[in-house]
């Protein structure tokens, strides 16, 4: 019953719209995501100085995508892109275990801020395809995510390049997403 | 004309007529003073009234000028004194006004009133008097003769009579006076009105006068004023001919005319000292729910932030920040020229004049964006948005090397090394990347390659925008585009089949697929059978050697090649390059090791981690670098000793305090939280200065401050790391020793029992801890004192031949024990090992003594010389052997 009422409510209103914040260290893939999101080819991106917004529309769900630059310097201009954020992408250079740990101090001080406090948060345990990887239960221990209380999470594997678990991560957040109070 | 008295008495007609006609005079004389006074009453009243009309007037010119000309300029100034004059003047005006009522109009209108009243009076009695002189005279001729009243009656008229010719000659007297003399009085009255008169205009001459200079040379100034007008007017038409050609000759000029710089010289320039500058007339879309409207706007470029605001109403701005905004063609939109400038709040739609407007419009905001990100200090920036509550510590407010020109600095000194002012693969300009592993400084374009690579094959930084740890600049300034292409483009250019080096104009994927082959492929190297001379050793040993030598790019070049990076030489106890570096000190090479995934939990023959090495040397700042880059204190060795255990050994006071809480923090704040924690106050004393540099770029692997004792002086510091008196437990305590010796414990924590430290060559009474602060503190700063000025002096000494033996410090302190007055010295000793590359650079350390008494320093010098020995005989403190022997010697329990 629940369900055919909602697809009902998915009918009437049609597209559904999210707002997307996507954050990580520097040269995490996040602008090669959101490229490969949206124009479903790989491009070869260079440091995103600033940053990129797109809207990719998958499954009805018209996701609008922020992709702001991760250089460490510019980390503190994050929070201006907080408001209204519905769901945080976190990607994670997997091959990267040296700054894992900077990667989780950063998140969990994203996730610390009161206008992040209900986004869904899913990760990206990105560049898969990479030798030594870490795994996505790698990923989860070191960002500490099985210690945070109230927060809706998932870590997915992905690799940029050939696109492989970016739809996924998507459709999680696009089932995921709270349906709008009344 | 005086009537005559005789005639007066005679009272003939013709006197009569003659006494008429001299009334009628009077009376004419009368009116026309009368009108006289009124009419200069009116003139004196007119005067007054022009000049009040005047000093308004002057008021009002003064106003003006003030307003329209600067108050320091000649015409004002002078326009000032033209002012000031005239209003001296009309001042003399109203008075001379009132001089006028007072020598005039007045003394006339007392002289209707006392002189000319009186006649008229006079008339009358005199009248009268006639009157009653011919009546009487009338009655007593009409009497009869023999009238009895004849004699009284003629009395009568002789009395009227008398009283008759009195009055008469009184009022001919009057009235020749009137005529004649009193009229001389009115002459001089007007006589003292034309003197005021003259006096006026004179003065008003006099004071008009010494303005004449003042008028010729404002008139002077006019004509060059006029002249230089004519000029400026000349040259605006000029102007406009020239405007009106350009306009005719391409119709979209007006919009970039006066913007300074065209876009082009923007472009590619990061420099802050460019200021960037467009402003124009743009639509700005305003979207309704239903229908768009554009609204044209005027739109200028300020440092960081694009303002706009209406033609007519400058003080309604709008200030978008474009340090949260991105600028792209808005093609979709329902007008030409279109594009956008999105911040995480709005979305701006904007409408350019024309597409090479649009273009114009794209480019300076882009570069204004860039600007704002190489330029401005991002962290603590007042933004626009709301403040976040928890956002306020940022890693980049931590950040050491957050201050601008200390950045600058660095990016300067890492510019500087050869090959680095172009990018090391296709050689552009201004190069602002780094790969930290390699060494190398790119351009954004091929850092964006390297990216893709994988931070196995390169680690990409930003030179402006990332944070930098010390070790990771050295590991920059010992590398270098140059040296780094010496290794791997060795063979480019040199045979048929190698291609050409990149440029900034080679294609995007080409550039790609140059540097896959140059780093991933290393298709440039020399053959690696070319290199393996059967009379060299393997690549691992040649790169073990090399960073025994310090030398990180023949290090890179053997990794490059394929060199195991945890290879363990078995000739020398089956220590790795790492544990090398770790008993060299040096940050450099360990930095660049682990940058090559080197295990830095790799053991040696005795099962030893570069920590165990680390902690037997006092250098509690290396030992804290190790374990931020996540060191395991766990590991035991063959022996079953761990690393906290060698420096308890060693006495390190420091390492211990280093040892222990980065221990608690990874049992409490989760693994590699270290280098957040450091910043902790208290623990900052115990580590030196993270990365003194030289100024000429040179490293100084070990700082100045290096004893135990000189950095409890620097931070008033004393660390108490000892047995618990009654030796069951033992604490971690931090704290700071206040004048008096008494330490204030901040943190305690319980830890495993261990045995007390025991000091080498010196075994205190069982029962005194080491480290009571009373002691132990004072001493430490008597000792560190004289240490301070011998270590710096050392420090700076570049001279020091390389073959130096290993300098040996000991510290010594002593003090007396409050209770028995017996000495009680504490003496730490350090012997670093400073091999071949490093040694020169190493401070030299010397054997300082404390101000003691002979006694006392005899003691002392007895332990320095087994001290020394010790040192000598195993030549190497670094010896495994050597921590052996120091173990046993001052273990006391």
């Amino acid at each position: 019953m629940g369900i055919s009422v909602s697809k009902l409510m998915h009918r009437i209103f049609g597209n559904r719209e999210m707002r997307i914040l996507m954050l990580g260290l520097d040269a995490a893939g996040k602008t090669t995501i959101l490229y490969k999101l949206k124009l479903n080819q790989s491009v070869t991106t260079i440091p995103t100085v600033g940053f990129n917004v797109e809207t990719v529309t998958y499954k009805n769900v018209k996701f609008n995508v922020w992709d702001v630059g991760g250089q460490d310097k510019i980390r503190p201009l994050w929070r201006h892109y907080y408001t209204g954020t519905q769901g945080l992408i976190f990607v994670v250079d997997s091959a990267d275990r040296d700054r894992v740990d900077e990667a989780r101090q950063e998140l969990h001080r994203i996730l610390g801020d009161r206008e992040m406090k209900d986004c869904l948060l899913l990760v990206f345990a990105n560049k898969q395809d990479l030798p030594g990887a870490m795994t996505p239960a790698e990923v989860t221990e070191k960002l500490g995510l099985h210690r945070m209380r109230e927060r809706v999470w998932y870590v997915h594997p992905s690799c940029a390049t050939t696109g492989e678990g970016l739809f996924e991560g998507l459709n999680w957040l696009s089932q995921n997403i709270k349906t709008p109070t009344k | 004309m005086l009537l005559d008295l005789r005639d007066c008495l005679r009272d003939a007609p013709a006197y009569r007529s003659r006494l008429h006609e001299q009334e009628d005079f009077v009376g004419r004389y009368e009116t026309a003073v009368r009108g006289l006074t009124k009419m200069s009453r009116a003139a004196a009243e007119t005067s007054k009234d022009l000049s009040s009309k005047y000093t308004q007037f002057t008021d009002e010119l003064g106003g003006f000028t003030q307003s329209a000309f600067d108050p320091t300029d000649t015409v004002g100034n002078t326009v000032d004194k033209f002012c000031q004059t005239i209003r001296e003047i009309e001042r003399n005006r109203t008075m001379q006004a009132a001089q006028l009522m007072d020598v005039f109009v007045h003394p006339l209108e007392e002289f209707v009133k006392h002189e000319l009243q009186p006649v008229k009076d006079l008339k009358k009695q005199f009248d009268r008097s006639s009157d009653d002189y011919d009546y009487t005279l009338n009655k007593v001729m009409a009497k009869r003769p023999k009238d009895p009243s004849i004699p009284d009656g003629e009395r009568d008229a002789q009395l009227c009579k008398t009283a008759y010719l009195d009055k008469s000659m009184q009022y001919a007297i009057a009235l020749s006076d009137a005529n004649s003399v009193k009229r001389l009085e009115f002459v001089e009255y007007v006589l003292a009105f034309m003197f005021t008169q003259y006096a006026f205009f004179h003065q008003g001459y006099e004071m008009l006068k010494d303005l004449e200079p003042m008028m010729r040379e404002l008139t002077d100034h006019l004509h060059q004023l006029r002249a230089g007008y004519r000029q400026d007017i000349d040259e605006a038409e000029t102007l406009k001919r020239q405007l009106n050609k350009d306009v005719a000759a391409d119709p979209d000029a007006a919009n970039f005319i006066g913007q300074g710089l065209g876009p082009e010289q923007f472009l590619g320039s990061k420099k802050a000292n460019v200021a960037i500058k467009k402003s124009g007339y743009l639509f700005l879309r305003t979207s309704y729910t239903l229908m768009a409207s554009w609204n044209r706007r005027y739109f200028e470029l300020q440092k960081g932030s694009l303002v706009h605001c209406d033609r007519n109403k400058e003080k309604d701005q709008e200030t978008i920040n474009l340090q949260v905004s991105t600028v792209k063609l808005a093609p979709q939109a329902e007008r030409r020229f279109c594009f956008e400038i999105i911040s995480p709040t709005k979305t701006y739609v904007l409408q350019a004049q024309s597409e090479r407007d649009l273009k114009d419009w794209i480019t300076c905001i882009q570069c204004a964006i860039e600007q704002c990100y190489y330029t401005e200090k991002v962290a603590g920036q007042p933004m626009d948005s709301p403040q976040s509550v928890e956002a306020s510590p940022t890693v980049a407010q931590i950040d050491p090397n957050a201050s601008d020109t200390s950045r600058q600095e660095m990016i300067d000194r890492i510019l500087a090394v050869p090959g680095n002012d172009h990018c090391a693969d296709c050689g552009s300009q201004e190069p602002a990347w780094a790969s930290i592993n390699m060494g190398t400084i790119l351009c954004i374009d091929c850092s964006g390659i390297h990216r893709s690579l994988g931070v196995h094959v390169s680690k990409v930084r930003s030179l402006t925008l990332d944070k930098w740890e010390p070790e990771q600049v050295q590991v920059m300034l010992r590398l270098g585009n140059q040296v780094v292409n010496n290794i791997f483009e060795a063979c480019l250019g040199a045979g048929p089949d190698m291609p050409a080096k990149i440029t900034p104009a080679t294609p995007r994927a080409d550039k790609a697929k140059w540097i896959v082959d140059k780093y991933v492929n290393k298709s440039f190297m020399e053959p690696t059978d070319s290199l393996a001379d059967p009379h060299q050793s393997p690549f691992d040993e040649r790169m073990w050697l090399a960073v025994q030598h310090g030398d990180l790019a023949q290090a890179l070049g053997c990794i490059a090649l394929g060199a195991n990076v945890n290879y363990r030489n078995e000739t020398e106890n089956y220590k790795t390059a790492l544990h090398q570096a770790a008993l060299q000190s040096s940050y450099v090479s360990v930095e660049f090791l682990l940058h090559w995934f080197a295990d830095i939990n790799a053991v040696d023959g005795d099962g030893r981690t570069c920590l165990h090495y680390a902690s037997a040397v006092d250098d509690a700042s290396f030992v804290w670098f190790l374990l931020k880059k996540n060191a395991r204190l766990d590991v035991m060795d063959n022996d079953g000793v761990q690393p906290l255990d060698m420096a308890l050994e060693a006495a390190h006071v420091q390492v211990v305090m280093a040892l222990r809480y980065a221990t608690f923090l990874r049992e409490t704040a989760g693994p590699g939280d270290l280098a957040h924690h450091e910043n902790n106050f208290e623990f900052q004393q115990v580590l030196r200065p993270a990365y003194p540099v030289a100024p000429g770029g040179k490293e100084i692997s070990a700082g100045k401050p290096r004893s135990v004792s000189e950095v409890a002086v620097q931070g008033g510091f004393s660390a108490v790391a000892g047995g618990h008196p009654t030796g069951r437990r033992q604490s971690f305590a931090t704290g700071t020793a206040d004048s008096a010796g008494r330490t204030r414990h901040v943190s305690l924590m319980p830890e495993r029992a261990v045995r007390p430290i025991a000091v080498p060559g010196f075994s205190p009474p069982r029962a005194v801890p080491i480290a009571t602060a009373a002691a132990a503190g004072t001493a430490m700063v008597a000792g560190g004192a004289a240490i301070g000025a011998t270590a710096a002096d050392n420090g700076a000494d570049d001279d020091a031949t390389p073959n130096t033996e290993a300098p040996a410090a000991i510290d010594s302190a002593s003090d007396t024990d409050p209770e028995g007055g017996k000495s009680l010295s504490a003496t730490g000793a350090t012997a670093p090992v400073a091999s071949n590359a490093e040694k020169k650079e190493e401070a030299a350390e010397v054997i300082t003594l404390p101000a003691s008494t002979d006694e006392k320093q005899g003691e002392v010098e007895s332990v320095d010389e087994d001290k020394s020995d010790d040192g000598s005989d195993s030549s190497s403190m670094t010896d495994p052997t050597a921590y052996q022997e120091l173990g046993n010697a001052s273990d006391d329990e």
